[in-house]
C-alpha cells in the first residue's frame, strides 16, 4: 500500500470520471426512476416516495458498481490500466472513490426529490432541510457505498465476471439473505447466533440503509468490514497475474 | 434431427458444467441448508418438506435465469454466432435446438428440486424421515418446476435475441426478475389469505412474472395450479416464437 499520495489518487479519480458516458449513465438511471414514481403516485396517493427511492437506489448501485472493475477485464483494458504509472492499489481506491461520488450524486437527487414531493404533498420542508438530517442521510449514503463498493471490488477481482459478481452481491446482501437472517433472528433461541447475525455486514448494510440510520455499533461493523474487503482486494489485485 | 439433438445436449452439458453454474447450484443448496439449520420454528403451521422448496426456489430462480440466459449468450460471448447461424443448419433449426436445450434444462432443474427435497428429509431425519419424502407428489413438483423453467428461459432467450449482447443489461434483467419474484411471493401469500385482493391487482396477476411465482407457491398450499401452468406454457411458446422470428430476420454481424 506504499505510495498512497492523495494528489495522485485525485488525478486518477478525475480520469475515471472523465470516462465516456460516466455522468450520462448516472443521470439516465435516475431519469428512468421518475416516471415510475409518478405512476406509483397516480395509483396510490399515500405512497411514501422517499422509501420507494431508498429501496430502489441499492439496486441501481448494484448494477452499475459491478461493471466498474469487471469491464476492464471484459474489454481487455486491464493490462493497460494495471501496468501504467498508477499503482494497482491506487486504481482500486480511485474506483471506490468514484462509487462515493456516485453516492453523492444520488444523495443530492434524493434530497431534491424528497423536498419536491413533500411540497407537492403539502407538508413542510423544515424538518427535511436541517443540517442534522442532511448530515445523517449523507453519512448513511457514503458508508453504504463504501462497504458495498469494496465488497463488489473484492468479488470482481476474484471472478472477473460482471454478471456473476452482481448475482453474488445480490444474494449476500439483498432480499434473499435478509429474509433468511431476519427469520433466524426471530425464531432462534441461540444468543451467540443472534449476536453474530446482528454484527454481520450482510444483515446491517441494507437494513441500516432502508432506515437511513446507522448507529455507532453498526457503523463500526460497516467500516471495519469495508476496510477488510478493500485491503483484501488490494492484496489480490497486486498478486494477480495480469 | 439426431445431430440437432446432439447439439442441444452438448449445449446443456456445457452450461451445467461451467464453473459459474456449479457454484450457483452449490449456493442454492447452501441457502436451502441454511434455512433448515438456522430457522428453528416456523409460524403457524408445522414444517413440511414441501415448504422448503419455496425457499430453495427463490435461489433457484436466479440459477434458472442465469443458466437459461447462457443458452444463447455463451455463443455470443464466444463470438461464434456467425459460424453457428450461417452454417449447415438453418436459423430456425438452430433456434429449435436451443428450445430442446431449454426443455432439457427444465428437466435438470426439476431434478435439482427433487434432490433438495431428499436433502431436507435427510437433514431432518428424526422429524420427517424418508417416508415423508416418498409420500410427496413428485409428479406435481417435477411438472411445475419444468414448466416454470421453460417459461422463464423462453423470456430470457427472447430478451437476448433482441439485445444480443450488453452484459450490463443482462445483469439488470436477472436482478430485476429475481427481485420481482421475491416481492411477488408476499403478494401471492396475501391473495391466498384474502382472495378478494386479487381484483385489485387483476392486470398484474395475468403477467408471466406473477404466474411463475403463483405456480411455485401453490405447490406449498395444496396442489399444483393447472390453470397457471397452462398460461405459463402459453407465454413460453409465444416468447419462443417471437425470438425465433427475430433471430430469423435480424442481421448477424
Amino acid at each position: 500500500m506504499e505510495g498512497l499520495d492523495l494528489k495522485r489518487i485525485l488525478n486518477v479519480l478525475t480520469l475515471e470520471m472523465k470516462r465516456k458516458n460516466f455522468i450520462k449513465n448516472k443521470v439516465i438511471s435516475l431519469v428512468i426512476l421518475i416516471p415510475i414514481l409518478l405512476l406509483l403516485l397516480i395509483m396510490d396517493k399515500s405512497t411514501d416516495i422517499s422509501s420507494v427511492v431508498i429501496t430502489t437506489i441499492p439496486y441501481i448501485w448494484l448494477t452499475s458498481f459491478c461493471f466498474s472493475l469487471t469491464q476492464e477485464f471484459e474489454n481487455k483494458t486491464d493490462k493497460i490500466i494495471f501496468t501504467g504509472i498508477f499503482s494497482r492499489s491506487e486504481i482500486i481506491i480511485s474506483k471506490l472513490l468514484s462509487f462515493c461520488m456516485m453516492a453523492l450524486v444520488h444523495f443530492i437527487f434524493y434530497e431534491i426529490l424528497v423536498v419536491i414531493f413533500s411540497i407537492y404533498g403539502g407538508q413542510g420542508t423544515s424538518n427535511l432541510l436541517n443540517i442534522k438530517t442532511l448530515g445523517n442521510n449523507l453519512y448513511a449514503f457514503l458508508i453504504y457505498a463504501f462497504t458495498i463498493g469494496s465488497f463488489i471490488l473484492l468479488v470482481s477481482a476474484c471472478t472477473t465476471n460482471g454478471i456473476f459478481t452482481g448475482i453474488i452481491t445480490y444474494v449476500l446482501y439483498f432480499d434473499l439473505v435478509l429474509a433468511l437472517l431476519s427469520q433466524a433472528l426471530w425464531s432462534s433461541k441461540n444468543e451467540t447466533l443472534k449476536c453474530v447475525i446482528r454484527n454481520s455486514p450482510f444483515y446491517n448494510a441494507n437494513m441500516g440503509f432502508y432506515h437511513l440510520k446507522y448507529n455507532f455499533n453498526q457503523s463500526m461493523v460497516m467500516l471495519i468490514s469495508g476496510s477488510i474487503f478493500l485491503i483484501a482486494t488490494c492484496i489480490i489485485i497486486n498478486k494477480k497475474n495480469i | 434431427m439426431l445431430k440437432l439433438l446432439k447439439l442441444s445436449y452438448l449445449n446443456v452439458k456445457n452450461i451445467v458444467r461451467s464453473k459459474e453454474s456449479i457454484l450457483l447450484i452449490i449456493g442454492a443448496f447452501a441457502y436451502s441448508i441454511m434455512w433448515v439449520v438456522l430457522v428453528q420454528i416456523r409460524s403457524m403451521k408445522s414444517f413440511q418438506i414441501i415448504d422448503h422448496t419455496s425457499e430453495f426456489g427463490r435461489f433457484l430462480f436466479i440459477v434458472i435465469l442465469y443458466m437459461s440466459a447462457s443458452i444463447l449468450r455463451n455463443d455470443i460471448r464466444a463470438n461464434i454466432t456467425k459460424t453457428l447461424f450461417t452454417g449447415v443448419f438453418t436459423r430456425i433449426e438452430i433456434m429449435f435446438s436451443k428450445i430442446i436445450s431449454l426443455i432439457m434444462l427444465s428437466v435438470f432443474v426439476s431434478i435439482l428440486v427433487e434432490i433438495n427435497c431428499l436433502l431436507v428429509a435427510i437433514l431432518r431425519y428424526n422429524k420427517m424421515g424418508i417416508n415423508e419424502f416418498l409420500s410427496l407428489n413428485h409428479l406435481q413438483i417435477i411438472i411445475t418446476y419444468s414448466v416454470v423453467t421453460f417459461s422463464m428461459g423462453s423470456l430470457m432467450i427472447l430478451i437476448i435475441s433482441i439485445a444480443f449482447s450488453e452484459s450490463k443489461n443482462m445483469l439488470f434483467i436477472i436482478l430485476f426478475l429475481s427481485a420481482i419474484n421475491f416481492f411477488n411471493s408476499a403478494l401471492v401469500v396475501k391473495v391466498f389469505r384474502e382472495p378478494l385482493f386479487i381484483e385489485k391487482i387483476s392486470i398484474y396477476a395475468k403477467t408471466p412474472f406473477y404466474i411463475w411465482t403463483d405456480c411455485t407457491t401453490s405447490l406449498t398450499s395444496g396442489g399444483a395450479n393447472i390453470y397457471g401452468l397452462l398460461i405459463a406454457i402459453f407465454y413460453g411458446v409465444v416468447f419462443l416464437t417471437f425470438s425465433a422470428f427475430i433471430i430469423n430476420k435480424r442481421e448477424i454481424k
